[in-house]
């Protein structure tokens, strides 16, 4: 376990290195000049020349890899061209929003597509099944940003009943932004603040559902397909003839076997959600990274777009590799093997 | 021709059918170049015999658009899984097929590709490149080009090994012809059913691309665009918001289930 442990450790900081290899060098290949990315539009030529030697664009190119490396491990993503703050800071203000949506968007997916897909296998070549791959077929093609309006629309331009954007009415705005961990939903339940908690509860209820909805069938897929692979194996069908309810069987035995394939899907799905973040937090004006990204983009924000992509590179990778470590310790054919 | 059953023949109708009517369509109600025109005076019109989906907040006649925006869809959609196949099939026969320090070489980088989330790559790249629709095709294939080498790589050391190779060897084959005559032609339908599939979601991430303002720009007609523009009017309006992103639902569950039957018809183990 603790060799595999370190192992895996050891993947994780190549895998970091090889995202801000590419992210470095796509963003220095692509543009024709990178220093027209930081100058903004209509530079002057001492405005290049001041730029060109601030950001060593003039040195070689592994010289600046290498500067670049050296202010990152020191925590260092540069300057935001449009806020002139610290990259870094300007994340870290906004990653906890982003992590607080993706996250709950992740419990409610796996909450309905876990189910969902072992009752699709169930129910294989029959009508249900038809109806639930027609609900994961849905749940793929439907555009979140699309799902997204059409729930504003409902819910709160028919209805009424939900906030249409953002994170916290705005009344409760500065208060809200004082919190210990940045997750809104949780700190107010701790402390007991009703009011605001119930505010916030509201506001996230349209962002996590669309996002929730984006992932659910590539859940309910994979679901399926590994609890099929694993209850052709000889042991399920003493299970049938002891004579067990198939869905016992199901529920009870294959879904404890196929957890271990199923697994590896809550890594990818946590990256679709993290892509589908920008989206969502778009529309909903949520103010976490993907927000900030779209305003990176929009006013050329170089240092900031770099950091964003790296953050959520690194978030990807390092959720990977919990889940990696979870497979290892759920699975005991795997632990004892090692023994 | 008809090896293929039923399951994989209609959706592929069904694509052509999309595609032809994009074009039909907007030439039936007054020629293709009319539709890019702008009739404040018939703004937001909610659906009538006139205009069956309505009009949108610059007047334009929703039925048409909403058709004409597939051809860029699809344009993009078969760029992407093109220009991702056209990278990734070379190199992953390659690194098959040369295995040793080469194949670790390019495993290696491609693998590096693969540890960014989806949508941040091309998110990335069209940032640095500008926003348009060649750009974010170029964008998103070279963000998935890594799974062709996957898959191709896969393929290849199975087919390498396999005996009617080995004789090829044996009779003094060289590696192009064997990469052309044995391995290419046996990689080729695990390529189609990951392209096939693989259209659906192009189309769905460009169109999102488009609709955080990265891809199309206006006058260009694409479903994720016309979204956008159906920002300012949805709330109230609810006909501007619905005919694109239905036919970008339609589009990509037709794809979806085209992949399926594919893999269906290949591998009907699953």
């Amino acid at each position: 376990m603790k060799e595999f442990f370190l192992k895996r450790f050891l993947t994780l900081f190549i895998t970091i290195f090889g995202v801000i290899l590419i992210t470095f060098f796509l963003a220095r290949l692509f543009p024709n000049d990178p220093v027209m990315l930081v100058v903004g539009p209509h530079p002057t030529q001492e405005q290049i020349d001041a730029a060109n030697q601030r950001y060593g664009f003039d040195k070689p190119m592994i010289e600046q890899f290498i500067l670049y490396l050296g202010n990152l491990i020191q925590g260092d993503l540069g300057t935001s061209l449009r806020t002139k703050q610290s990259v870094a800071n300007e994340l870290g203000h906004r990653f906890m929003a982003t992590f607080e949506l993706v996250t709950f968007s992740l419990v409610i997916s796996i909450l309905f597509g876990f189910p969902l897909g072992i009752l699709s296998s169930y129910y294989r070549k029959t009508k249900p099944e038809k109806l639930i791959r027609g609900f994961a077929f849905s749940s793929i093609g439907l555009p979140v940003f699309w799902s997204g309006m059409l729930l504003q629309m409902f819910f709160f331009g028919k209805l009424g009943w939900l906030p249409l954007q953002g994170r916290l009415s705005p009344h409760f705005q500065d208060v809200g932004m004082a919190t210990n961990s940045g997750i809104l939903v949780f700190d107010t339940l701790i402390t007991g603040n009703w009011p605001l908690f119930w505010d916030a509860l509201k506001h996230l209820i349209l962002p996590v559902s669309c996002l929730a909805l984006s992932s659910i069938g590539i859940i309910i897929r994979t679901v399926r397909s590994a609890v099929l692979e694993t209850i052709h194996e000889d042991h399920f069908y003493t299970y049938q003839t002891l004579g067990f309810h198939p869905l016992t069987i199901l529920f009870r035995l294959a879904f404890k076997n196929s957890l271990v394939l199923s697994l590896t899907i809550i890594g990818l799905v946590y990256g679709m959600l993290l892509g589908g973040s920008f989206l969502v937090e778009t529309i909903f004006d949520w103010p976490g990274l993907g927000h900030f990204g779209i305003l990176s983009i929009t006013t050329n924000d170089f240092p900031s777009i770099m950091g964003v992509t790296i953050l959520y590179a690194v978030v990807y990778l390092s959720i990977n590799f919990l889940v990696d470590v979870a497979y290892h310790y759920i699975d005991p054919r795997i632990r004892f093997a090692e023994k | 021709m008809n090896k293929y059953p039923k399951t994989v023949f209609v959706p592929l109708i069904l694509l052509l059918a999309i595609l032809i009517l994009s074009f039909l369509v907007p030439f039936l109600r007054g020629g293709i170049a009319s539709q890019y025109d702008l009739h404040f005076e018939r703004a937001l019109q909610p659906p009538s015999l006139a205009y069956p989906f309505g009009t949108d907040s610059l007047g334009r006649d929703l039925f048409s658009i909403t058709f004409m925006a597939a051809k860029s869809s699809f344009m993009v959609g078969f760029g992407v899984v093109f220009l991702a196949a056209l990278i990734g099939v070379p190199i992953g026969m390659i690194a098959g097929l040369k295995g040793g320090f080469i194949d670790t070489v390019l495993i290696r980088i491609t693998d590096g590709f693969l540890a960014f989330p989806p949508l941040i790559l091309p998110f990335t790249i069209t940032a640095l490149l500008g926003p348009s629709l060649t750009n974010i095709t170029i964008a998103i294939a070279v963000a998935w080009f890594p799974w062709y080498v996957r898959i191709v790589r896969a393929r290849t050391l199975e087919i390498r090994s396999s005996g009617y190779v080995e004789s090829a060897k044996v009779m003094g084959a060289g590696w192009t012809h064997i990469l052309k005559k044995h391995i290419f032609p046996n990689a080729f339908p695990a390529v189609l059913i990951q392209a096939s599939a693989d259209i659906g979601y192009a189309i769905l991430m460009a169109a999102g691309l488009s609709f955080l303002g990265l891809g199309a720009q206006p006058p260009q007609l694409e479903w994720g665009l016309l979204i956008t523009q159906s920002r300012i009017s949805f709330l109230y309006s609810w006909w501007t918001i619905l005919p694109p992103g239905i036919g970008l639902f339609i589009t990509v569950v037709i794809c979806n289930y085209l992949g399926d039957s594919l893999r269906e018809y290949y591998d009907p183990r699953i």
